[in-house]
């Protein structure tokens, strides 16, 4: 899980843009994708109870089956062992209600699609992580990681 | 008959003629009565005088009897005041005894008027109490100590449908309404121990035929020296006004009732918008956000590789989808003006107008348009974020619409009416005929293609919400080709 992302995302093609748009700048940090709110909290319960290493940072929608956004940030910020983790929100919503709760709760960064899709990387470098890159060549559009 | 009902001259005028009348008899009889007893019918005289007129004209015919008596029949006669010794005796004894008379007789008179006009007295204060018992409007009862009715007026009797004999052999313990029996007898037992002087209530009694009877009870304790004596109950029939307040009530509960099921509907369509404005801010938006997303990348990553004919396509996918962007955005904010609770405070018209303005610089710029505020703006009840959003959208649509071939100009202006101000939003645009006036204001409403003049068609409508969630109004004057004059109003106190 080092240096991993960890993307929680329900709509498959935003899971393709987030993954287009870091293989665009050629980031090679894994990537894991879970797929609802309940899925992501089983994970990281398991991971802090065995101590195993975090991911680095998490990319959250908001609007999820089972479990909502809000509801994982409010349950990370309140577990000791994952509550630093950086959090960056990725949503459609522009809405206040949403972005007030989500800065309420310590959300590092609050980011909205489809804009974010393009610079989703560059704002999140300003954060001290530790990045790694695939060495520079020719692009290869639409495959897969 | 009594003194005081005699005039003062018909008093004296019977002393006077009595004695007179005495005199002549004992003058004409003189020889028959004989001399010893000269005074004998003067003491009738007297004694008349007495009876008749009181001590005055008792003493007036004593003098008048003793100088008669004197100078008529006394040696030697026809000679006043010389008299020899015996004489002189008899009258003074004659003065004293009828003086005497005079006295014990216009005492009697005097205590006799007293017990007269005492009698006379409580002859009226009977007939007052009969007549306030009996004619009273409320019910009245004399009730012994223990409870027993001693005396009741009809007007009890017919509050409480008994028969006067059947109702002296109740108690007021045995026709009270059990609930309200243990305040009655508690005060019962407090008046009397001295610790009451009265006792009032509203209260319910039994009448003989089983229905309630309302009361409103006053009750006072009569002691006789060292005892209670009976207490005096005065009762007035509110049944009528306890219907009242009864239907009163009831009418309010059900007011409340209604009230609440109203607030609950309120309530319930505050969640249901709310459940559908984050419907579309995340369900709706979501697949518009992969078309966007997906719709750049092909753009981005293949726009080189494709025919220019699938690029335009592709092109105008962007736009629809940005343009799809754009409404619901500005349906959420309309409905922003439905769902949020809005505290209105003073607000400076002219600081908001200048936010909004450094705001939309960048418009303004590329429109070559120019706006003049006619300073200084005054300050309204407002908020500031959805005055900021009302502006912005009024100055937005003024640079808007306007003729391709002219620069927009536009003018903005406080008027001053009493308690409302008006602020005005003047354009030089293309005008709007008379017959859209009203339209404008509506949601998605539209004068022009989209090609012409874009936008989602929701300006206007927040403008007029919220105008009215500001508590005033929106409305537009003008006519095609020579501009618009918005005008919006506000009130200036809360």
């Amino acid at each position: 899980m080092q240096n991993q992302i960890l993307l929680i995302e329900d709509d498959p093609d935003h899971v393709l843009l987030v993954e287009r748009a870091l293989r665009k700048v050629r980031l090679s940090n894994p990537i894991r994708v879970m797929k609802d709110g309940e899925e992501a909290q089983a994970c990281l319960a398991g991971l802090a109870r065995d101590s195993a290493p975090l991911p680095m940072l998490i990319l959250l929608d908001l609007k999820l089956p089972r479990l909502s956004g809000i509801e994982l940030l409010r349950w990370i910020r309140s577990e000791e062992a994952i509550a630093k983790l950086p959090v960056a929100i990725l949503t459609s919503s522009k809405e206040n209600e949403d972005l007030h709760r989500a800065f309420d709760l310590g959300v590092d960064f609050y980011l909205i699609k489809p804009a974010a899709f393009d610079t989703v990387l560059d704002l999140l470098m300003v954060l001290d992580l530790p990045w790694s890159f695939a060495p520079s060549g020719k692009e290869m559009p639409g495959e897969g990681s | 008959m009594t003194a005081a009902r005699h005039s003062r001259a018909g008093r004296y005028g019977v002393a006077i003629i009595s004695v007179g009348c005495a005199m002549l008899l004992k003058l004409d009889f003189g020889p028959w009565l004989g001399e010893e007893s000269p005074f004998l019918l003067l003491f009738a005289a007297v004694t008349i005088a007495a009876w008749y007129g009181g001590l005055g004209p008792a003493v007036l015919a004593t003098l008048l009897a003793t100088l008669g008596t004197d100078y008529f029949f006394l040696h030697p006669v026809h000679r006043f005041l010389d008299l020899d010794h015996s004489s002189s005796v008899r009258l003074l004894i004659f003065l004293i005894e009828a003086l005497t008379l005079s006295a014990f007789s216009a005492a009697l008179q005097r205590a006799r008027e007293r017990a007269e006009i005492e009698a006379a007295e409580q002859r009226r204060s009977r007939e007052l109490f009969r007549n306030t018992f009996e004619l009273a409007g409320v019910g009245i009862a004399r009730v012994a100590p223990d409870g027993h009715f001693l005396q009741v007026n009809q007007r009890l009797c017919d509050i409480l449908g008994y028969q006067n004999e059947e109702l002296l052999l109740h108690s007021f313990q045995s026709i009270t309404y059990p609930e309200d029996l243990p305040l009655d007898i508690d005060a019962q037992q407090r008046m009397l121990a001295g610790k009451a002087k009265r006792y009032a209530a509203e209260k319910r009694y039994f009448r003989k035929d089983g229905t309630v009877v309302w009361a409103d009870l006053a009750v006072s304790l009569v002691r006789e020296p060292g005892r209670p004596d009976y207490f005096i109950t005065v009762i007035a029939d509110i049944t009528d006004r306890k219907q009242s307040e009864e239907k009163i009530r009831l009418l309010n509960e059900s007011l409340e009732h209604r009230v609440e099921e109203r607030t609950e509907e309120l309530r319930e369509a505050n969640a249901e918008l709310r459940a559908f404005t984050y419907s579309i801010a995340h369900d709706l938006r979501a697949p518009l956000t992969s078309m966007q997303g997906l719709a750049q990348a092909l753009m981005d990553d293949y726009g080189e590789a494709m025919e220019p004919m699938a690029r335009e396509y592709t092109k105008r996918i962007i736009r629809a989808t940005a343009r799809m962007d754009t409404m619901t955005q500005d349906l959420l904010g309309y409905s922003q003006l439905y769902r949020s609770e809005l505290r209105l405070e003073p607000v400076s018209l002219e600081s908001v107008v200048d936010e909004v303005l450094a705001g939309i610089a960048p418009n303004i710029a590329a429109r070559r348009a120019q706006v003049r505020v006619e300073r200084p703006l005054p300050a309204v009840i407002g908020h500031v974020a959805t005055l900021q959003q009302i502006i912005a959208n009024l100055i937005s649509n003024g640079v808007k619409f306007v003729d391709s071939a002219t620069c927009p100009v536009i003018v903005i202006r406080a008027e001053n009416g009493g308690d409302a101000v008006r602020l005005w939003v003047e354009d030089n645009g293309i005008g709007i005929a008379p017959e859209y006036h009203e339209r404008i204001f509506g949601v998605f409403e539209r004068l022009h293609g989209v090609a012409e003049y874009p936008g989602s068609g929701i300006g206007l409508a927040i403008v007029r919400r919220g105008a009215e969630r500001l508590g005033g109004t929106a409305g537009v004057i003008s006519s095609p080709g020579q501009g618009s004059r918005f005008w919006i109003d506000f009130s200036i106190h809360s």
